[in-house]
Parts: C-alpha cells; structure tokens; sequence
C-alpha cells in the first residue's frame, strides 16, 4: 500500500521504470528491491506493459461514438476563446429535478449527485443517460460531456469514495445509489441495461 | 522546429521522443493538413502511411490555439477512437468482470481527453510520455484507473470468489503448462495468453506474469527476488494463486480448442 508514500514519488518512480529500454524480469526486480513501498503498482505496470496492444477492427458502438462526440464537446469547451457558459446540468434543479427523479423513480438526492457531477459518467447505464438528456433536451453526448466536467461544490454530503479530488474524484453510479440507500431490487432495476 | 518536450527526469535532464517519432514529426510539419488526416486514417499499423498516435497527439498538442477548423476536429476524433482501441473490450458476457473492465476502459477514455482538455487550456507535460510511447501511457492510465475500480468493486464482492465459480466448473481438464506447450514461442497463441492472464483477478495475474518473467515463488538466497516476497504473501498462498490461475487459462484453452 502507499498510504504513507506520497503520490508524487510513486509518479516519479513509474515514470522512470516507464521509459526503461527493457522491462524484463531482472529490471523489474531491481525496481521492486528499490522501492518495495511500491511493489504491486510497479508489478502492476510491468503485466501492464507486457500485454499485447489491443487489437480490434470492429466498428465502434454507438456508445463509443457518443463518448467521442461527447469528448469532442468538452474539448472544444476547454478552449480559451470559448466563454464560461454553465453546465446543462446545473438545470436539474425544482421542477426538473423532481420530474427526472419521477421519472427514475429515484430520491432527489441522486438527482442532486448527478447534478454536482458526483457521478462518473461510465459508470450510468444508457437509459438514464437518454432520460437526462430528454430532461434536459440536449443530446446524450452532451449529457455525458456534463457528466465529465469538473464536479461542482459538495453541499454537506458525504462520499464513501477514498479518491482525490477533481473529476477523478467522483463515484460510481451504483455507490451513490448505495449510499441514498436504494433498496437492492431498485438497483438492479436502475442499474439495468436497456431498460 | 519540433518543440521539444518539457517534462525532465529527477536529474533534471528532459525526455526526449524517440528519434523515429522525431524525425517523423519533421517530415510530416510542412506536409498539407490534408494529407496529415489521410495519414492519420490508416488504421493498419503495417501499412507504410500509418501514423502512430504519438504524432497525433503532437499535432493536436501543437494546435492547441488554432484548432477550430474541421480537419482538427476529424485528427481530434481519429485519436479518441485510436484511445477507444487501445485498451482491451469488455467482452460480450455483461458479468461483473466485463463490466469491472468496461469501466476501466471508460476511465482511461474520460482521463486522457481530460489531460488533453487541460492541456490546451495551459501547457503542460503531463502529456509528454503520450508523445514518447503512446501504448505505454495509456497502460499508465490503465494502472491508476483500475486500482480505484477494483477498489470500489472490492466494497461489494470479490473478483476471486467469482472467479472460483467459474474455475469450480472447469476442474476435469489436465492443468495448461505455460512453459512447455509450446505457447511463447507461439506469437499468436503467446499474445491471447498474455491477454487471458491480464483478464484474472489481480494476484492470479500479477503471479504468472512474475513467473513467466521467471522470478522463483520463493528462494534460500535472501538477496534473491521471489513472487512472495515482492507480493508480500506466504509462497503457499503464492501457489494458490498459480493454481487458480492456472485452471482458469486451461478452461479457457480448452474451450478455445474445442471451437
């Protein structure tokens, strides 16, 4: 565990055993001898390096095209001629937040996470996605690119996550249905594809 | 000019792009931006026009402040599904672990367009190591993003207990010997190994890739690095891990055989 190493050392550390010429088994155990604080992500990499490069020539999904389109979005939004326009789905607010929530059949405190950015946008299923996106009549790849910008302020609430900060700060969709304490049954109906 | 990279290693000195990158950078700067898409196109990574994304990323990089035009948008696109393919599909099962893998791969994609997001809004180097080796990078992001999947995934189940089931079905088959069937000096058969080891749970994986690395599962030579010792286990848990591992890859062999 690194609990009690900082994050910048392991950076450093992986960046060097990164851009070795060779990563066979005499520079890794060299590596591990070095820095046995941070073994297992140093061997994690090394499987990770040795795994051959993914190699499919199958068309993209639909999904996969949304994320791109939706990637493109934020891309774009990140310019600096671009103005400081609000996140859509700072609109999921009263009225629009109680009929989303209807419309899930979920508590208003999801809606209020989905909202904050609080969610990891891979992590919803599709459907409610689309359900968000006729909410807020914007397409679903701008729903996800919302999803994917910086979470806004927490308000009080608490998360179980143990991650930073920043938009790798938020949780999954399921452990915020966890932690609004959704009944079981009502996840699995939730967190159902094609629904 | 090709602007060189910024980021430096703990002596200060910079990183450097490997000179075929470098030199390919040079060729392709004055070359119409038509052609550079045209290039950017070609998926197949032994054609003689394909473009390796380190250079993609260079590009875009490089245009961070005159990138409206289309053909941005199109080179910009091009690396998102190149990134898209970079990491391993989920699969067609729809289990826990495909959709453990899904999210991995959905962390990678949301993380790399974050840091290219944040860098066009304030040049960094976070994205130098893309330049460098682009592979090696997003197997960099692989890391961080499935240590806090596994993470959250481990709060409700585990991975091991799953895959025991399925091991528990497959135990009648004589157990896969990684080393003397022939399968590493197989390229095809080695990479679809190296694939089913990088699909086990963690310990099972991170066991037979030191073993196939040739490290022992532990040794009388204190100075010696063992797969116990770096794993911080006993070699009896060690084994544990090998052998369930080791049923794993051989039902899935089998099955592979059998079709």
């Amino acid at each position: 565990m690194t609990i009690n190493h900082s994050q910048s050392d392991l950076d450093n550390v992986l960046d060097s055993f990164q851009v070795e010429e060779v990563h066979d088994g005499n520079v890794l155990a060299y590596y591990v001898k070095t820095y046995p604080q941070f073994a297992i992500q140093l061997i994690d990499l090394s499987r990770l390096l040795a795994t051959p490069e993914a190699d499919n020539d199958e068309p993209l999904s639909s999904i996969e095209e949304s994320r791109i389109d939706a990637a493109w979005i934020i891309h774009k939004a990140a310019g600096p001629e671009s103005s400081e326009g609000g996140n859509p789905l700072d609109a999921l607010v009263d009225d629009r937040s109680k009929a989303l929530a209807e419309k899930l059949g979920v508590k208003r405190s999801v809606i209020t996470c989905l909202r904050e950015r609080k969610v990891r946008p891979s992590t919803v299923p599709r459907w409610i996605i689309r359900t968000m996106g006729e909410t807020l009549d914007i397409p679903e790849a701008h729903v996800i690119a919302a999803m994917a910008q910086q979470p806004a302020f927490a308000s009080g609430r608490s998360f179980k996550s143990e991650a930073k900060p920043g938009t790798s700060g938020q949780v999954s969709f399921e452990q915020v249905l966890i932690d609004a304490g959704i009944s079981s049954t009502d996840r699995a109906r939730l967190l159902a594809e094609g629904t | 000019l090709i602007v060189p990279l910024t980021k430096r290693r703990k002596d200060e000195t910079l990183y450097l792009r490997p000179d075929k990158i470098e030199s390919l950078l040079v060729e392709l700067t004055d070359q119409p931006r038509k052609i550079l898409l045209e290039r950017a196109r070609v998926s197949d990574r032994n054609h003689p026009s394909f473009l390796p994304s380190e250079c993609l990323v260079h590009f875009i990089r490089a245009s961070r402040s005159d990138n409206s035009d289309s053909w941005f948008e199109q080179l910009y696109k091009i690396l998102a599904e190149r990134v898209i393919r970079a990491v391993p599909r989920a699969g067609e099962s729809g289990n826990s672990t495909s959709l453990v893998n899904e999210n991995i791969k959905d962390a990678v994609f949301y993380r790399f367009f974050e840091m290219l997001a944040e860098d066009r809004k304030l040049q960094a180097d976070k994205l130098d190591f893309f330049e460098i080796r682009f592979n090696f990078a997003i197997q960099r992001l692989r890391l961080t993003a499935q240590e806090r999947v596994w993470r959250e995934k481990n709060r409700t189940d585990s991975l091991d207990d799953e895959c025991n089931a399925i091991v528990a079905g497959n135990m009648q088959s004589a157990e896969i010997d990684l080393f003397e069937e022939g399968i590493l000096s197989d390229p095809l058969l080695r990479d679809r190994l190296l694939r089913a080891i990088d699909d086990l749970p963690p310990e099972q994986s991170r066991t037979l890739h030191l073993e196939l690395l040739g490290w022992p599962i532990h040794s009388s030579n204190p100075e010696e690095m063992t797969i116990s010792t770096a794993l911080v286990c006993s070699d009896r848990s060690v084994r544990n891990y090998r052998k369930r591992a080791l049923k794993t890859l051989t039902a899935l062999f089998s099955l592979g055989n059998d079709q």
